[in-house]
């Protein structure tokens, strides 16, 4: 109801951690001898190995094929020979995977070049075949988003609102590459037809925000513009970021797409210029290392198929201690053990926190805060209500599918009840028995 | 994989403890003036009030080898609470009596903290009043005479429609120089802790100015449009401090926002009706307790509606507590 507007929290402030590696330029990772590259490193079906044991490979050379729907090509990050096809665990599980020995020469292999005028089947087919995922976190392929054209795009947001806390890399290829951001931003509102582009940037993040105005000024494009989102979490999330911007809401089971927009992570938008106009293919990417357990934080720009451990070791290892390896932000991130996983298409952050003695639960005190602030409007504990006495269906009632598992309620209960963890286990035991 | 931890990696250092806490340093106002006003012998209710509640909560816990929860703060709440609704004549036995209801029957029976239905504070209070009034009616003005008098909601109550001329002036209904129970008299102490909990987001600021705005407005209606009189009402009895520290209470209110708000405001309006309708100036009290029972009709009808999603459902039997 329209009165009540003004009680609708639009999100919670959460200590940003940011400081540490905001003001720090990326620094080019040199690539280690082995790289490892998983063929499950975006959502849907693993790519196809493309090489055999023994093959010479370039950088940008196509080592896993993308399957019919869902999947993405996989390129090499590095020169080198392919010493071994199989199963390796990755952040995915366990997936075949290809492993590459570096020979430290960096030839490459370029993408053809493209024409000037591009059309939409030319950028989509750019896309697919560069193996452009979402960068943003969830590695959706891009060359599906992109193909839109049963639907008319008539909006474009490009996400600069990195509201997980720690996470300074998309504020960082912000900063630094702002003319290229424009620059292709300039290009996909030129191939697509449409009128105005949105970025969206967080309101305490001044320098990145000023890096973009200076090049949306320096590029004299007046259908660009910078869209300030105050600093509260989860702005960053699609669905919610384009009802705030545009005032569109997307319902459930509906895409983006669906409704004429396409919305993209700056990171993923600095993909995109690099395979438009360097000709390069998908394979590398900003990382935040960062977190108290490690010695020096760090932007860094990292060769994807990079063990962690190589990561880390360039950091300068880690503090004395109990450690959390977190893949992600502190929010919706996960925690891993084995540092020899390797850095895949959607890692934005690398993050090594203390590990605190997990506080006990408690009762529930009915200070309803989980319900006030989440942002989809869910009531959580009544949907952990609903697990805990077994009452599955009343899940449904409860519309618990539409969770975006942000973890603002497991993070605000003052009774630190694990809120999202029953929403999801719900979710799971409800999993195809909606039609029972 | 680890599944050891699970996202979120970090918490909000607010606790319940942290909320109790906050709601404990509100009241340190009007504790204050309760015993510069009355001295020693509210020092004694409150202090009794409070370790009553605590030891009570103690002993059931340790009785039923429960988790010992005192130190949420929660039963020194409750028992602040009890301590402050009372009169300064009030003997301590009704003071440990009222902990004893409040802690035992109230909230620990239902399963402790979150599971009752009532307000403790208030049932107790209310309870108390009906066995006990002559005990606890004995209404003295602040200072050491101790001179008898009586609540300003006897000139008030009883059908009238104005303030009589013989009735204490604002300036002193606001002040505290009235008769009353120790907490509930002055006023300007009561906003000081209403606007700390706002500050602290502790409760939300419309939830007690509801609750005042639906008494106000009915008051007005019965008073025919008399402003003063109407806000008489308001600034009177209980009812600021309940509605700052009772109707805010987490467990036995609804939990969405609009339906605190819809609960308040008809708290508001029910205590103007018994107060007017039925001649009852201990109204606000059992205007909170009805609307305890009805608070998750009321979240049920408020349940908000989810993004992504047309039609809003009313999960029937989920509001209720489990």
């Amino acid at each position: 109801m329209g009165i009540f507007k003004f009680l609708t929290a639009k999100g919670i402030r959460i200590p940003n951690h940011k400081e540490k590696t905001k003001d720090l330029k990326i620094e080019d990772m040199k690539a280690p001898k082995y790289l490892c590259y998983p063929m499950s490193m975006h959502i849907g079906k693993p790519a196809k190995p493309t090489v055999k044991v023994g093959d010479i490979v370039k950088i940008g050379t196509l080592i896993g094929e993308s399957e019919e729907g869902v999947s993405a090509n996989i390129h090499a990050s590095v020169s080198g020979k392919v010493v071994s096809v199989g199963e390796e665990e990755g952040f995915r599980g366990d997936s075949e995977s290809i492993i590459i020995e570096n020979d430290y020469r960096d030839d490459k292999e370029k993408l053809e070049e493209l024409f000037e005028d591009i059309t939409i089947e030319d950028f989509v087919d750019r896309l697919e075949k560069a193996g452009i995922t979402g960068k943003g976190g969830a590695g959706f392929p891009a060359h599906i988003k992109y193909d839109m054209e049963r639907n008319e795009v008539k909006y474009l947001v490009i996400n600069g609102a990195e509201c997980e806390p720690y996470s300074t890399a998309d504020h960082r290829c912000m900063v630094e590459y702002a003319d290229e951001i424009v620059k292709i931003t300039k290009l996909i509102l030129k191939i697509y037809h449409v009128n105005e582009a949105y970025i969206a940037v967080e309101k305490d993040m001044k320098e990145s925000k000023d890096a973009l105005d200076k090049a949306i000024k320096k590029s004299k494009t007046e259908n660009i513009r910078l869209y300030e989102l105050p600093t509260l979490y989860p702005q960053g999330h699609e669905a919610l970021q384009i009802d705030q911007i545009l005032g569109i809401e997307i319902k459930q089971g509906q895409l983006p797409g669906d409704l004429g927009v396409l919305l993209s992570n700056v990171s993923t938008i600095k993909a995109i210029y690099d395979v438009i106009f360097k000709n390069e293919s998908f394979h590398k990417r900003i990382i935040t290392v960062t977190g108290p357990m490690i010695q020096n934080p760090k932007n860094v720009m990292v060769r994807i198929g990079t063990k962690v451990e190589s990561i880390v070791e360039a950091c300068g290892g880690f503090h004395e201690g109990e450690r959390i390896n977190i893949k992600g932000g502190p929010m919706m991130g996960k925690s891993f053990e084995d540092l020899s996983l390797p850095v895949d298409k959607d890692t934005t952050t690398l993050l090594f926190l203390k590990k605190d003695s997990k506080e006990e639960e408690r009762s529930c005190i009915r200070c309803a805060r989980c319900i006030n602030h989440c942002p989809v409007s869910l009531q959580p504990i009544l949907i952990s209500n609903a697990y805990r006495n077994l009452e599955y269906k009343m899940g449904i009632t409860l519309k618990s599918e539409s969770c975006i598992s942000c973890g603002t309620c497991s993070y605000i209960c003052p009774s630190r009840i694990n809120l999202l963890d029953d929403i999801q286990k719900l979710n799971k035991e409800m999993e195809g028995k909606e039609d029972e | 994989m680890s599944k050891e931890f699970d996202a979120p990696f970090i918490k909000t250092r607010v606790t319940e403890h942290f909320i109790m806490k906050d709601v404990l340093i509100a009241l340190i106002p009007v504790s204050v003036m309760a015993v510069m006003n009355f001295g020693i012998s509210s020092l004694m209710i409150l202090t009794i009030g409070v370790v009553s509640a605590v030891f009570f909560e103690y002993a059931y816990q340790k009785a039923m080898k429960k988790a010992i929860t005192i130190k949420d703060l929660s039963a020194a709440v409750t028992g602040l609470l009890i301590g402050l609704s009372l009169p300064s004549t009030a003997p301590l036995w009704i003071v440990v009596f009222g902990t004893a209801v409040a802690i035992l029957f109230v909230k620990q029976l239902p399963g402790g903290i979150g599971k009752n239905t009532f307000n403790p504070a208030v049932f107790s209070r209310v309870l108390i009043k009906i066995l006990f009034t002559p005990f606890i009616t004995n209404w003295v003005l602040p200072g050491p005479d101790a001179v008898s008098t009586a609540t300003p909601l006897r000139f008030i109550g009883n059908g009238s429609k104005a303030i009589p001329s013989d009735a204490p002036t604002f300036y002193d209904a606001f002040m505290g120089n009235i008769g009353g129970n120790v907490g509930e008299m002055v006023k300007w102490a009561i906003l000081l802790g209403f606007a700390y909990l706002v500050i602290r987001k502790v409760i939300s600021f419309w939830v007690p100015a509801s609750m005042m705005a639906g008494l106000f407005l009915t008051m007005l209606l019965f008073g025919e449009s008399n402003v003063g009189f109407a806000l008489y009402h308001v600034i009177t009895g209980t009812v600021m401090f309940a509605a700052v520290f009772m109707v805010t209470d987490y467990t036995s209110g609804p939990l969405n926002k609009k339906a605190r708000i819809y609960y308040a405001l008809l708290i508001g309006i029910l205590t103007g009706i018994l107060r007017y309708v039925f001649d009852l100036p201990g109204g606000v009290g059992i205007a909170i307790l009805i609307m305890n029972l009805l608070a998750p009709v009321i979240d049920g009808i408020c349940t908000p509606r989810v993004f992504g999603h047309n039609v809003r459902i009313i999960p029937v039997s989920s509001i209720f507590r489990k």
